[in-house]
């Protein structure tokens, strides 16, 4: 949430970088081919979405301000580049 | 001291026959912060020795407070390696891997083509480190060198 007008400071990213690798494959592929938020521990998806700009706003709707999650993306495995 | 960052599992779903039939590619990918003049966002960012420069979705310079109106623009090869025009401006971002942690001002480059993931390149990025890729562990080990002017 917003408070005083202020974004809230970014969370320390290390236990995302060790629980991030670790996020099992048939979970992700459930969300292939979308953008989604990760939490800052990198355990769960908070919300998800066509572009960056739908996550934010489920974010934003679930009291969740956008920095405070991870933003990222699910390769469709078919698709071409990364 | 060194920043390690094990490899992002990318899922497929039919087995990579290159990778002994797999079903996911490993990809040295790193969660980045991302700080503007108002907001800060944090994204996964694929590190990518074949692009020119660092490069977030332009999207992302006005959430966080970046204006590109005036900004200075170029072009770099960088989504598919494509050349590509790109606006720049000076940002802080931050790294860590939960021991270690370093945080800079760099340029990196706001390119209007649709991009799915931010790529972290020679400039702003890998210019400042020694990336040693191990293979073997899926991991990536970065170490500032002599041009890192950051914390």
């Amino acid at each position: 949430m917003i408070v005083n007008g202020k974004a809230p400071a970014p969370p320390d990213l290390g236990l995302y970088q060790q629980n991030r690798p670790k996020f099992p494959r048939e979970e992700l592929l459930k969300y292939a081919g979308r953008h989604v938020a990760f939490s800052a521990d990198g355990t769960r998806i908070l919300a998800s979405g066509a572009d960056m700009d739908e996550v934010e706003r489920e974010l934003l709707a679930a009291g969740i301000h956008p920095s405070q999650v991870v933003g990222s993306y699910v390769p469709d495995p078919d698709e071409a580049t990364p | 001291m060194s920043l390690r960052f094990a490899y992002t599992l990318d899922p497929m779903n039919r087995p990579v026959l290159s990778l002994g039939g797999r079903f996911v590619r490993p990809r040295p990918i790193l969660g980045v912060t991302l700080f503007g003049p108002s907001d800060a966002r944090m994204r996964d960012a694929l590190l990518d020795t074949g692009a020119d420069e660092t490069v977030f979705p332009e999207e992302l310079a006005a959430k966080v407070g970046v204006d590109l109106t005036m900004a200075p623009s170029g072009t770099a090869r960088v989504i598919g390696h494509s050349l590509v025009p790109v606006r720049y401006a000076e940002v802080t971002l931050r790294i860590t891997d939960g021991r270690e942690r370093r945080e800079w001002v760099g340029w990196v480059g706001f390119p209007s083509a649709r991009m799915n993931r931010p790529l972290l390149a020679f400039a702003g990025f890998l210019q400042f480190f020694t990336a040693t890729f191990l293979g073997d562990h899926e991991a990536v080990e970065l170490t500032v060198n002599a041009l890192y002017r950051g914390k």
